[in-house]
């Protein structure tokens, strides 16, 4: 589903991505875990297309209808529209536009994309709501304004609901455990867990093993200083958690 | 013939039909220009809507039209439902084409001229001294009408000027909720409207302004608003027309415990030019006042708001505020924001504050990551911008329907966003 061939990218003039290979297949859940700094977020934004980063070389394939598509020619809506979806780190506040406005014009530019026709304001509202039960979010979040005033685990919470509402292909969480509380990380690992299905992939972007515990990933990259240093299975991300990146990152210099 | 010969043959003309007020009216505006002459750009009020090209024509008066134009037979039936609509078109009230209901039908009347004749300036002096058309609205003491009122002002033919004087009168507690939608199909007019208005003790006026007139017209219009004791005014508008727009509102608070609320919204684009004006003067104690302008202006667009709190020295315990935002969506659109706070009273609270800013990177990038086009995100976060603004205003109708033209004006605002 995604193939990211030694990819190079730098944001303004440092470079912070030098030469990162890594293969998806549907039905995966991949968790890239690393030290500060080793290009965890890069790989997240630019895979999501944003603008303040650039690729300088090497190239990522996205699957779009049983065809291999150059992602990075898309422009980062489209990728949206394609099937990627980005859970940020940090979410934006939009204070003015309202959750479920955000979120059903979210929707219906993907309906549009894919042909399929929009929902109504009524059907959608009742779609919404139980999408929001499934990550524990009182129906009164979709009336405020998009993450204005929400705590660090409600914000957490209304990415992954955003992620359910759009049912991407390709999902890539950047760091959705930092700041959470060990509740609040349960009722997102169990919202993320029930859209887990065969026929997409999730990619965990942590730190930590302790989101690990909870979604469990079939593959662990050690992502520093730009380049994927080791891959396993999940007890690569116990062995991480004893014994730091330090022994890592000391045997691939 | 230039300008002002054509002005005044104009003025001769209507001078020789005119009586009594209407006579005394005339004249004195007259004179009013010829001792101030037209402003110029030493103006301070006129210092940023240069009349230069303006006066470059001479502008034929808009002649009476007989046909409603099918776009104005669309627009009423669309509104009228809710509204009493009246169809003003080149100034003059087509009645026949108007839908007044019976308790709206004796408020109205042509212009009396029988209220104060202060002038802003030169200009507005000559375009009341050449004034045609117009209406006055006059709700009895006591009377709250019902229904909103819509007053749909079209232009027809071109180039053309309407010369255009209004009266509004509110006896005491009464009630009006009016909207005035200035629109046309016409390419290249001036719109100079004078409109005065009178609200008597505890009266409330709710009148909201929809200016979407095309790109190539000037639009000049002069509100000028007296307040009794406990009267409320509530003046919100909406300018996104006109290559030209300038609109000065003066709200004089004369009786305690009254209050005007004087919010605007504008959308610049092009070569637009939106200049707006406020003046909020305190003659009476424990008056409030507020002014909320929210501006998003686009390629070569110019936005100024000059906004002026004026208290007497025996206005105590005066409420007054003043904010102005602009959101600049290209590097060549402008803002110019000029807040005049002239206090003689030593109880007061006044308060202001602008900003001048660019559209958020983040919000954007976060909603286009979702799968919202760029120009989608963007007209999205515009209308988040004046949200606000829509909020305060306090008629439910009026607000609905401004509501419901912003989303119609949002479009010619989406732009592909510059990296």
């Amino acid at each position: 589903m995604l193939k990211v061939k030694n990819l190079h990218a730098r944001i303004g003039d440092k470079e912070v991505l030098k030469g990162l290979n890594l293969e998806i297949k549907p039905g995966e859940v991949h968790a890239i875990m690393g030290p500060n700094g080793s290009g965890k977020s890069t790989l997240s934004k630019v895979l999501a297309g944003h603008p303040d980063y650039e690729v300088t070389s090497g190239s990522v394939d996205f699957e779009v209808d049983f065809q291999d598509r150059d992602l990075l020619t898309m422009a980062p809506d489209e990728r949206a529209r394609q099937g990627v979806f980005l859970a940020f780190q940090y979410p934006i506040e939009v204070p003015g536009v309202s959750n479920i406005t955000f979120l059903r014009a979210a929707f219906n530019s993907v309906c549009r994309a894919q042909g399929v026709k929009e929902m109504g304001e009524e059907d959608f509202r009742k779609f919404v709501e139980q999408k929001a039960a499934l990550v524990d979010l009182n129906p009164s979040f979709l009336e405020r304004a998009v993450n204005e005033g929400f705590s660090g685990g409600e914000k957490k919470r209304n990415e992954i609901l955003q992620m359910a509402v759009l049912s991407p292909r390709l999902a890539i969480l950047d760091e959705t455990d930092s700041g959470l509380d060990i509740d609040s990380l349960k009722v997102v690992a169990q919202g993320v867990n029930k859209l887990r299905n065969k026929n997409n992939a999730i990619l965990l972007i942590t730190h930590y093993q302790r989101l690990l515990d909870y979604i469990v990933p079939d593959h662990v990259h050690v992502l520093a200083g730009g380049r994927i240093l080791q891959s396993g299975d999940k007890t690569l991300a116990q062995k991480l958690e004893q014994h730091g990146y330090d022994w890592l990152v000391k045997a691939g210099v | 013939m230039s300008f002002i010969d054509r002005a005044k043959t104009q003025f001769e003309g209507r001078l020789k039909d005119a009586r009594g007020h209407e006579k005394n009216f005339r004249e004195q505006a007259w004179s009013e220009f010829d001792r101030l002459g037209l402003p110029d750009r030493k103006n301070e009020a006129w210092k940023y809507s240069a009349l230069r090209d303006i006066v470059k024509t001479e502008w034929p008066e808009a002649p009476a039209v007989a046909s409603v134009p099918a776009y104005v037979v669309t627009l009423r039936e669309r509104y009228q439902i809710d509204f009493d609509v009246l169809v003003l078109i080149n100034g003059r009230l087509n009645l026949q084409a108007s839908v007044v209901s019976a308790e709206l039908k004796p408020c109205l009347s042509s212009p009396q001229y029988d209220g104060r004749r202060l002038f802003e300036d030169g200009f507005t002096s000559l375009a009341a001294a050449v004034s045609h058309g117009g209406v006055r609205i006059n709700v009895p003491a006591g009377l709250r009408l019902q229904r909103p009122v819509l007053l749909l002002r079209v232009q027809q033919g071109d180039p053309a000027w309407a010369a255009v004087y209004n009266e509004i009168r509110l006896g005491a507690d009464s009630r009006l909720d009016m909207a005035e939608l200035f629109t046309s199909v016409a390419s290249s007019y001036l719109r100079t409207e004078i409109s005065q208005a009178h609200i008597g003790v505890g009266a409330q006026l709710h009148w909201l302004r929809l200016q979407e007139e095309p790109l190539s017209a000037s639009h000049f219009c002069d509100v000028d608003a007296r307040l009794e004791e406990a009267a409320e005014l509530h003046l919100d508008q909406i300018n996104a027309g006109s290559r030209w727009a300038r609109t000065s509102l003066r709200a004089e608070i004369l009786g305690r415990e009254a209050e005007a609320a004087i919010h605007g919204i504008s959308f610049g684009r092009e070569e637009q030019h939106i200049d707006q004006r406020i003046l909020v003067s305190h003659q009476a104690g424990e008056s409030r006042s507020s002014q909320l302008f929210k501006g998003v202006l686009k390629d070569q667009a110019r936005g100024v708001v000059n906004g002026k709190i004026y208290i007497a020295q025996n206005a105590q315990k005066v409420t007054s505020s003043q904010l102005n935002h602009t959101l600049l969506l290209s590097p060549g659109a402008e803002a110019d924001t000029k807040p005049e706070l002239e206090i003689y009273a030593d109880d007061v609270k006044a308060n202001h504050g602008a900003s001048i800013g660019r559209m958020d990177r983040d919000k954007i990038f976060y909603l286009i990551s979702r799968g919202i086009p760029p120009a989608e995100a963007q007209q999205m976060l515009a209308h988040a911008f004046v949200g606000d603004v829509l909020m305060k205003i306090s008629s439910r109708d009026l607000r609905r329907l401004a509501g419901e033209r912003l989303t119609g004006l949002l479009p010619d605002f989406a732009t592909e966003l510059e990296a």
